[in-house]
Formats: C-alpha cells, sequence, structure tokens
C-alpha cells in the first residue's frame, strides 16, 4: 500500500481574534469570482448552524479550505481532496505552505484585515485516510519523522512537540507545539 | 480521489453480503466502462442513479459566481458521468436508512465517511435517509464498501427505483399505535431491493409506513405506497394487517393516496406491493417524466380500475418465499432495553435542562422509558457527534437509534434514571439544541446549497428563522410554538411545505429587470394524520422578507384566534383574501440601487440569477429495461473477459453465459410483461417467440446466433477449458449483439406501421 496521500493542516486562530463567519462567506465568494487560489474553486458551504462544526468551508477541486471550528477551536483548515503523489514530507511543507497563503489572504484588508490573527505556537495535521494511515502509535512514529522534516522545511529547526489524539477511532490527529512559533 | 480506493474491496470483503459485493463489483466495471466511452451517458448516469451517487449543483461545470456565469475547467476534460454532468465535479451520496433505524457501529461508520471523502458532515434527509456532499464519484464504490460492511446500502437511494421506505421513528414504543411496524417496514424494504419487478418503473416510487392514523409520523397519505396498521378480528382471534393507500405524493401537482384496501393482511403485504410495482412498471408512464409517478396512472386509471388490474396481477403471480419467511421473526425483532427503566426523572436546577426536557423527551408507552430527541439543525451533524452519539447509544441502550423526517435523531429506550447523565453527555458533544417537534426545529431540503433545481435559498431561509425563533422561543405562546415550518428550494416539495401550517417554497421574480429569490408562501396544511391535507399559495414574497410574514401570521393567529382552534382551522375560517391582506404589503421592495440587500440571497452574497439551475435528477434517466438488460450484458461480457484473461475459464464461461441470459430478459420484456428468473422458462419464452417465429433471425446469419443461446442453455454442466470458455464469450457477443439487431428491426419495423397507419388515415 502506498503512504499517506492526503494530509490535512489545520492553523488555530489567536484566542484574542474575532471571527466574521458571515463576512469569511463573503470573502470566500470574492476569491471564486477573483481566482484567488492556485486552484479550482467552487462553491461555499455555510454550516455556521452547527456548533463546533466545519464552519465556513470554500470547496475547491484539490482541496477544502475553511474557518473550521471543531473541537470548539477555530482555525484554518486545509483539507486535501485530491492525490499528492510525493513524499510525506514534501506534503507536509505544501499543506503548511498552501495553508499559509489561505491565511495571509484573509488577514488582508479587503478579506478579514486585523480581526483574524493566527496562533503561531502550534498547529494540527490530520491524515485523511484511515485505511493507509490508522490512529495508533506505530503509524504516529512511523510518520513523525516526515512531519518533523516538513515542519523544518517550512519554519526551520525547532524542538517540535507531538501529540496524538488518543481515540483509535479518530484520524490520525497529531497536535505539534512549535516553541519558538512561527511567522505568518 | 482516495489513494486507498484499491484497498478497500479487500478489507471491506469479509464483512459485506455476496450480493452486495457483487453488486459493487458491478458498479465499478461500470465506471471503468464508462471511463474509457463503452457506456452511454444516459445509461451510465441511470445506473449511477440507482446506487445513490447522485448529481450536484454546478455540474454542469458552468457557476454564476455573482458577475457572470463562468466554466469550471475540471481536469477531467470532456468525460461526463450523464448527460451534462462534468466527471470531476462533486456530487452527492445518499444512503438509504430504511425506517431510520441505525445502530451505534453504523453512526460511526457514517462520521468516518462524511470525514474521509465529504466535508465533515452528515445530512439527515426529509425521508430519513443520510446524505454526504461533495463527494468524488471515484470515491463512491470505496464509500458503499464501508457502508455496506456494516449493513448499509445505498442502492436504489435515487433513480426510478424504490426509494427509502420510511416510517414513524416511534414505532414499537408510541402509546398510539396499533402495533410496531418496524419488521413489515424492514421485510418491505429488503424484500424490494433489486427485485425484478421495481426495475422498469417511469419515475421513482416511495413507500411509508404508520402505526397509527391520527398522528403525523409515517405520513402515508403523501407517498407513492403507504401502509397503515390494523388489527380485525378473524375466528375470533386478532388477525395483524394494514390499511393500504396507493397514489400519494407532494411535488408540483400534490395528490392524497387512495385507498387500496382497507385491510391486507400482514403475509399479503410484500406480494400486494410487488403486483402494485408491476402495474406501474406496466402501465405508468415512461416518455413524459412531469406524468410519471404512480400518482397520474392512478388518476388516469381510477382507483377501481387501479384496483382491479392489481388483483389481477397478484393472482398470476408466482410465490416467493421472502413474502412470509420475515412474519415468524417478528416478535424476535422486537427492541429491548438495556438498562431497568425508573419512575420518575431526577429534577434538576437547571433551567437549560428544563427546556430541552419539555420538548426533546417523548414519553415511551413502556413504563420507566422516554426517547430522547436529538434536534439538528437543517439535519446537519458532524463526524465527533456521530462518533459521540455512537458512545452514548451504546453505554444507555442497545443501540436503539432512529432518523426522522424532521431531520432530528432519536434515542430510544433511554431508562428516566439516565436521562440526566444522557443530557449531560449529550450536551459535551454539543447535541442538546431545545425546541424539537417546535415552530423552531424548522426543516428544509438542500435547496441552492447542492440541489441542481433549487431556485432559493431554502437551508439559508430555515438557519434564519430557525435563529430568529430560538431567539424567541421562551417568550412564544404555546399556540405559536407547536406550529410546523418547512421550507424547500422549489416547487417539488423535498422540505413537504405542502403539509406544514407555514410551508414556503423557492421561486424567482424579475423586478426593474433584476431577479429577486422569492417564496411562495403556503398555508393551512395538515401535518397530523398522516399528513391529511395540503396547504394552499397565498402569494410569492421576497426570500428576505420571509421572517416578517412569520412575525405577522403567528401574531395575528395569535391575536385572532378562537379558543382551541388549530391553525389550519384559522386560515380557512379568515379566508384566504384576508390573510392575504396582512402580507401583500410585504412583496414591494425598494429598487435595486436603494438596497441590494433583497437582490441576493439568504447566505449567499451574489447577486441572485436563475443561471445556476440545471437539469434535475431526481426523475432519474427514462432508460428502457431492454437498453438496461443489455448494458448489463456487455457488462458481464467485459467481466467474463477479465476472468478469461486471469485463467478462470470456468467463471469466464459461466459469466459469458450469464451475459446471454440477461440480453434474452431484455429481449423478452419487449413482448412478455413480467420475465421471470427460471431459466427453463426464459429458454422456452424465447425460442417461442422468438426463435421459432424467426422474429430473431438475422437476415444474413439467420437463426445461428439464437441458436448459440439455445446450446449453451442446454449444455450447462460443461467443464470449460481456456478453448471453449473463449468460444463461449466470442458467441455470446454475437448472441448479444444479435439481440441489439432485433430490437432495432422490430423498433423499425413499428415505425414503419405506424407511418402506413397514419397514411392510411
Amino acid at each position: 500500500m502506498p503512504g499517506p496521500q492526503h494530509l490535512n493542516v489545520k492553523l488555530f486562530v489567536a484566542p484574542a481574534a474575532t471571527i466574521d463567519l458571515e463576512q469569511t462567506i463573503n470573502v470566500f465568494h470574492s476569491w471564486i469570482q477573483e481566482r484567488r487560489l492556485d486552484d479550482l474553486l467552487i462553491d461555499v458551504a455555510d454550516y455556521r448552524h452547527v456548533p463546533s462544526g466545519p464552519g465556513v468551508i470554500l470547496i475547491g477541486h484539490n482541496a477544502q479550505y475553511s474557518l473550521d471550528l471543531a473541537d470548539g477551536e477555530p482555525g484554518v483548515l486545509y483539507n486535501r481532496k485530491t492525490v499528492v503523489e510525493a513524499p510525506l514530507a514534501e506534503q507536509t511543507e505544501q499543506a503548511i505552505r498552501t495553508n499559509l497563503t489561505v491565511c495571509r489572504l484573509l488577514a488582508g484588508k479587503d478579506a478579514l484585515g486585523d480581526n483574524f490573527q493566527l496562533a503561531t505556537d502550534r498547529l494540527q495535521f490530520i491524515v485523511n485516510d484511515r485505511l493507509l494511515a490508522p490512529n495508533d502509535p506505530a503509524t504516529f512514529e512511523r510518520l513523525k519523522p516526515a512531519f518533523t522534516e516538513g515542519l523544518v522545511r517550512a519554519f526551520g529547526e525547532q524542538a517540535y512537540e507531538f501529540t496524538r489524539s488518543s481515540d483509535p477511532r479518530k484520524r490520525l490527529t497529531v497536535t505539534v507545539v512549535l516553541p519558538s512559533g512561527f511567522t505568518p | 480521489m482516495k489513494a486507498s480506493n484499491p484497498y478497500w474491496r479487500e478489507k471491506a470483503l469479509e464483512q459485506m453480503s455476496p450480493r452486495l459485493t457483487e453488486e459493487l463489483d458491478k458498479f465499478e466495471t461500470e465506471i471503468e466502462l464508462k471511463k474509457h466511452g463503452k457506456l452511454d451517458d444516459r445509461v451510465f448516469a441511470e445506473t449511477r442513479l440507482r446506487r445513490g451517487a447522485y448529481g450536484q449543483r454546478y455540474d454542469n461545470g458552468r457557476r454564476h459566481d455573482g458577475l457572470k456565469t463562468r466554466q469550471l475547467n475540471y481536469p477531467c476534460g470532456p468525460l461526463t458521468k450523464g448527460p451534462e454532468t462534468v466527471w470531476d465535479a462533486p456530487g452527492m451520496l445518499r444512503i438509504k436508512i430504511p425506517y431510520g433505524g441505525l445502530d451505534a457501529r453504523q453512526l460511526e461508520v457514517l462520521g468516518e465517511m462524511a470525514e474521509e471523502y465529504s466535508d465533515g458532515i452528515a445530512h439527515v434527509t426529509t425521508r430519513q435517509c443520510i446524505q454526504l456532499h461533495f463527494i468524488s464519484l471515484d470515491d463512491t464504490p470505496s464509500i458503499m464498501r464501508r457502508l455496506a460492511a456494516v449493513g448499509i446500502t445505498t442502492q436504489e437511494a435515487c433513480g426510478n427505483s424504490v426509494r427509502n421506505v420510511t416510517a414513524c421513528p416511534y414505532s414499537g414504543i408510541c402509546s398510539e399505535e396499533t402495533f410496531d411496524i418496524t419488521p413489515y417496514a424492514h421485510a418491505l424494504a429488503y424484500h424490494l431491493l433489486g427485485h425484478p419487478d421495481c426495475q422498469n418503473f417511469g419515475r421513482k416510487f416511495k413507500p411509508a409506513f404508520s402505526g397509527c392514523r391520527d398522528q403525523p409520523c409515517g405520513l402515508v397519505k403523501m407517498h407513492d405506497i403507504g401502509f397503515i396498521a390494523a388489527v380485525r378480528t378473524v375466528d375470533g382471534r386478532p388477525q395483524r394487517g394494514f390499511e393500504m393507500y396507493v397514489g400519494g405524493g407532494l411535488g408540483a401537482v400534490p395528490r392524497q393516496a387512495k385507498l387500496l384496501s382497507e385491510f391486507v393482511p400482514a403475509g399479503e403485504i410484500l406480494p400486494l406491493t410487488q403486483a402494485v410495482a408491476r402495474v406501474f412498471g406496466r402501465l405508468g408512464e415512461k416518455k413524459n417524466r412531469g406524468k410519471a409517478r404512480i400518482k397520474f396512472l392512478v388518476d388516469r386509471l381510477g382507483i377501481e380500475e387501479f384496483r382491479r388490474l392489481v388483483k389481477e396481477e397478484r393472482a398470476v403471480m408466482e410465490p416467493e418465499a421472502s413474502w412470509t419467511d420475515f412474519l415468524s421473526q417478528v416478535e424476535a425483532q422486537s427492541e429491548q432495553p438495556l438498562r431497568p427503566g425508573h419512575a420518575e426523572i431526577a429534577i434538576a436546577d437547571d433551567p437549560a435542562f428544563a427546556a430541552w426536557q419539555k420538548s426533546n423527551l417523548y414519553q415511551q408507552k413502556q413504563d420507566g422509558y422516554v426517547a430522547v430527541i436529538i434536534s439538528l439543525p437543517l439535519g446537519d451533524i458532524t463526524a465527533d457527534q456521530l462518533r459521540s452519539l455512537a458512545d452514548i447509544a451504546r453505554k444507555y441502550t442497545r443501540e436503539t437509534v432512529r432518523s426522522t423526517v424532521e431531520q432530528n435523531i432519536i434515542l430510544r429506550w433511554v431508562s428516566k434514571a439516565d436521562v440526566a447523565a444522557v443530557y449531560q453527555e449529550l450536551k459535551a458533544a454539543e447535541l442538546v439544541i431545545p425546541g424539537a417537534g417546535t415552530i423552531v426545529d424548522v426543516t428544509s431540503c438542500p435547496g441552492t446549497d447542492t440541489c441542481k433545481l433549487g431556485i432559493s435559498s431554502s437551508r439559508g431561509l430555515a438557519a434564519q428563522l430557525r435563529q430568529r425563533l430560538a431567539e424567541r422561543s421562551a417568550q412564544l405562546d404555546r399556540s405559536i410554538e407547536n406550529l410546523v415550518i418547512k421550507v424547500s428550494g422549489c416547487f417539488n416539495s423535498c422540505g413537504g411545505h405542502h403539509v406544514a401550517d407555514l410551508g414556503f417554497y423557492g421561486v424567482s421574480r424579475t423586478i426593474n429587470k433584476h431577479s429577486v429569490p422569492h417564496f411562495q408562501v403556503i398555508l393551512g396544511g395538515q401535518w397530523t394524520q398522516n399528513a391529511g391535507a395540503y396547504g394552499l399559495p397565498m402569494g410569492a414574497i421576497p426570500s428576505k422578507r420571509i421572517p416578517e410574514v412569520v412575525d405577522r401570521l403567528t401574531s395575528a393567529y395569535l391575536a385572532e384566534q378562537q379558543p382551541g382552534e388549530s391553525f389550519q382551522d384559522y386560515v380557512q375560517r379568515v379566508g384566504k383574501a384576508a390573510i392575504k391582506s396582512k402580507i401583500q404589503d410585504l412583496s414591494s421592495l425598494p429598487t435595486y440601487e436603494e438596497n441590494r440587500f433583497y437582490y441576493s440571497d439568504w447566505g449567499d452574497p451574489r447577486e441572485f440569477t436563475k443561471e445556476d439551475i440545471g437539469i434535475g435528477e431526481c426523475a432519474g434517466e427514462v432508460v428502457s429495461a431492454f437498453t438496461f438488460d443489455l448494458t448489463s450484458a456487455e457488462r458481464m461480457l467485459f467481466e467474463a473477459q477479465l476472468k478469461l484473461e486471469r485463467n478462470e475459464f470456468q467463471p469466464a464461461a459461466d459469466q459469458a453465459f450469464e451475459a446471454m441470459v440477461t440480453a434474452t430478459k431484455g429481449l423478452l420484456r419487449l413482448k412478455v410483461p413480467n420475465v421471470g428468473r427460471d431459466l427453463p422458462a426464459l429458454v422456452r419464452q424465447f425460442r417461442e417467440i422468438y426463435f421459432d417465429t424467426e422474429l430473431f433471425f438475422d437476415p444474413f446469419a439467420k437463426g445461428k446466433f439464437g441458436q448459440y443461446f439455445l446450446d449453451a442453455a442446454a449444455d450447462r454442466d460443461r467443464r470449460d477449458t481456456n478453448e471453449t470458455a473463449h468460444r463461449q464469450i466470442e458467441e455470446a457477443s454475437l448472441f448479444v449483439e444479435a439481440c441489439h439487431s432485433c430490437e432495432s428491426r422490430m423498433s423499425e419495423q413499428q415505425a414503419e406501421q405506424k407511418t402506413a397507419g397514419t397514411s392510411a388515415s
């Protein structure tokens, strides 16, 4: 079997930030008009009514980009839909960089502006494929070096700390603490 | 598309039934054939629809972005998955949940599918199904296999087929029911699934069951076929059965179902439904999809004639074991509690708990137990919530969970001793939204969010109404609190607007050269008595002013109602003109230049347009049974060739012969109303109708290709080698081609006769 090829990255919103989800809908629609991302952007899905749900999603062909509310922790989620045929370290770097691009656009004056701020001390990886990457200690240990390499490529050397979600029914979900933080 | 797709077949195989394994292998082969240009668009569309894989808005590759309509240039290029339907465009998968019954593992797997393939949301529909949106068609076989491994099917969830069998979610625990209809709904659902008598409809066919006459839960009278539990006394002993209705339906032309029989014994409901299906398949409209539901056939024939035809059909049907096999298991299927019941629910000093308890608990007929209603806004639930619910269902019940037509989920058999603990655990999962079954609990179809036919944003409006009413819920008078609101994105009534007190369906109006989203206001529908009456239109109001309509009409009802008067009676007493005068001024709008707010829809800032409305797939593709059978035969031939490549000689030859049998069935359907499964009978009919009459004969080869089939049928004990299997495939291919040619010749002859007849007259 191949290695995992659908890596999601969630960059958390800073606790002090105030996110207006209705405005986010408008922003995402304008991105479709202006073709602001390097993806075929299709539509916007509105799940504001779902507590701790997917929030507002910009549906793309290669990925979904959302202001996600899962676990009660708002963040920008990059949810990969099409296959990335590359080593996991490269996928990690690519997912982080794409998500950072989205976050920079969201922080723009024509988007959410100063109300949008990222928490720069941690992020989350979710491997979106239970068969290729089950949520167990062995898979986590196997993939950790690639995650580290991807993080180093994106943010440089740090003593990254990884914590795996323990519920085996969940997808492999790893929260990473960045002691030196990152620059959005 | 998931990288793991090729590996799920093996993984899920052990848990899947052989029938579903075969069914999904077929679908995967059809996907490959379509990708190689070997399947017609319409045939493939109908075949995927019959597997539950539905189209979604913008899948024609075009979308209005608020400025203009733009092409969505998917990487698949010209590859399509149906007429005007781009392969790569995201689609919807409808998952059948017969009578809404779910267990804990099924909840978990539905959550897994939502996360891995969709957008993280499982959506409960107004017919107790689950839908996943933004799905890649390439992923659907894997999803279907993973669902099949836990006993869930998507087969015939869409298309011109028998749709999900819905039923009252309180069956078995309701104090007003005649008896628990669950085992009967279950039996009917699985008896009709893939049944040969249900493969030749011109439109969909929706069944429903209710345990009683008066409550709304089963909504029998708005269904194509419906059953209301009844008991009669025979020789001093009670006998279970059903009042059987036929020909109901909503949509643009709603009809109340007609009584087909006052009492059908329980052991007779499966064959009688099958007889109805045969009559519908044979006489129902096939070309004009707007007239193809069974309600039009019942209208056209009249219920007396329809009843006579059904009886006639029933009299000639060959018995099937499954008609009555399930009856011995009825008692064994009744649900049991996990924990002992308790007399009282502990009083908690918590206003939120009190509010939830008031609306979200249902007193079971069994002392000591309640059903907990989990209110889902717009029917949406996350994967995390599904897992939490699975945990709670395991901990407090025997996994007795049902989805409802109000787009909620019910946890049955909760001991009153556990209600407070269940509340706390549901609260941790953010699943304790109060107001279930009240005016706050607005239901809606997907509308313009994802449906190709949606005109206005039904979900946007429903969310808006829900939010506003929830904010005022504590102050709402009880008579208002109990009203029912339902919203549909278009006249097709998937939201059920006809049977609500206040129903709305999406329309468009042009004001000063600008399109404006509107909703037609439908008042006075009856949710009780199994959807006993349909509401009437009061006129279209701009979408953004519908909340004001709700405010005004509920206030007027509160102020003007007579003691004990229902909203339906109030509307009738006051009269349409008076009601209309209360809201008529809301139809006027400021100009576009003055206020653009009204010129876009709820939750969507784009300037409103109708340009995104596509061609719906609700009606399925009208593909003849002959075409379907011949397409299946060709797929079998392809599979036979693959088997031969793998040196599986006997299976390859058997598969090639099956292709011949399937093609024969298709050909026979052109001449015989009900084609059976018995091989000797099929061979005999083929010989009598096509071979001995030389109707099948090719002008050059004469009867050679037909003889291939007759010889193969006479030699079924043969042990095949590479050479004989190879020959069998070649002969089968020629036979299938000859079936096509035969049908073409017959069609040409019919056309010529028609022309000659027209000229003569």
